[in-house]
């Protein structure tokens, strides 16, 4: 049996290597969804607790920024499944485009996300003890605003980390590092970068959209 | 075992099919927040719960298709449903203390429920009671 160049010694076949990648990664995802649950049962318990407080709180929030933001990591994640797609049919040039528009678009989400941040520092609506902001009823407002700097906060940084991972991998298709032979790392990418778009999916209704 | 040696090529229409679909429920999603159900049906939780409905539905069609788990080896899908589970045992007890923890000690559900008035937190409490008379009647400290 002719060995492929890209197989480790130790898997039998290139088939039980790229089931073993995506069934780390799966278990990696597995312990994301915790990390950002945890944030999650915060947003339950103290929703529940004060109720009237986060539905005030919200409307301070800019629901065109945040809807513009969803279609812009929808469309990433459309992207992303189609640069690995590509890869599958040899395109390795509609690949790196594919890429591109992921990283452009992931760009878009933290620009516009960076205004949004800019407009609540300059009106104090802070987290915790920095909060100075005056114009939401309801009791213990910073709250709300320590889950949402906590939930965009280290969804954003998964953003950043994502972008960094994707531009790893456009510059390794790039280099001609993969083939429809060989591109489980691009598929791993992919799966991390679907799950930001997976968690933004809950974020954004439970925090712009509160009935 | 699986025995396919090739990977399994999702056709261009599905992943366009599947975005349109996620952009679609997007705007319904926002355009359903703008309609007080609540009002409508008087209850409290309507809206809360479309939202997460279309949500849900949203990231199913991520997690089958972008993701592949409807394509691929089915054990990546029970990892996810695993995780998927553990969160909702993280939420469904700690939201049964949190929400009952006074009907079976009612002195151990009040400190956290009673929290200082509606613009003011502990820390600015404190100060608030140097300097001005009038406010300090309205600070309650919280344990």
């Amino acid at each position: 049996m002719a060995h492929s160049k890209y197989l480790a010694h130790h898997f039998t076949d290139l088939e039980q290597q790229s089931d073993s990648a995506k069934l780390g990664m799966w278990l990696f995802l597995l312990t994301e969804i915790l990390l950002f649950g945890g944030v999650f049962v915060a947003y339950a318990v103290y929703r529940v607790w004060h109720p009237d407080t986060f539905i005030n709180a919200h409307k301070e929030l800019n629901v065109v920024l945040g809807t513009v933001n969803t279609l812009v990591l929808i469309v990433s994640s459309l992207t992303v499944a189609l640069a690995i797609r590509d890869m599958q049919l040899d395109k390795r040039k509609s690949c790196m485009r594919n890429l591109i528009l992921t990283i452009v678009l992931a760009g878009v989400f933290l620009v516009i996300k960076y205004f949004e941040y800019s407009h609540k520092i300059h009106l104090g609506q802070l987290p915790g003890k920095f909060y100075t902001f005056q114009g939401v009823e309801g009791t213990n407002p910073h709250i709300f605003f320590s889950i949402y700097f906590l939930l965009t906060g280290i969804h954003g940084f998964h953003i950043l980390i994502g972008m960094s991972l994707l531009t790893w991998m456009f510059l390794k298709v790039r280099k001609g590092h993969f083939s429809s032979e060989y591109f489980v790392p691009i598929e791993v990418v992919g799966l991390y970068w679907h799950l930001v778009d997976l968690i933004w999916i809950f974020l954004f209704p439970l925090l712009y959209l509160i009935g | 075992m699986t025995h396919h040696h090739k990977h399994h090529i999702t056709p261009l229409w599905v992943y366009l099919a599947i975005g349109g679909a996620l952009l679609f429920l997007t705007v319904v999603t926002v355009l359903v927040s703008f309609v007080n159900l609540n009002e409508i049906t008087g209850t409290h939780t309507v809206n809360f719960i479309v939202a997460m409905i279309i949500a849900t539905t949203k990231a199913t069609l991520v997690a089958l298709f972008f993701m592949h788990l409807i394509y691929d080896n089915k054990f990546y899908l029970f990892t996810l449903l695993a995780g998927i589970l553990c969160l909702m045992i993280f939420i469904v007890i700690t939201m049964f203390d949190t929400e009952f923890r006074g009907q079976v000690n009612p002195d151990e559900g009040r400190p956290i429920v009673e929290q200082v008035p509606s613009d003011r937190f502990i820390e600015r409490a404190h100060h608030e009671d140097h300097s001005s008379e009038t406010h300090s009647e309205t600070t309650t400290h919280a344990e």
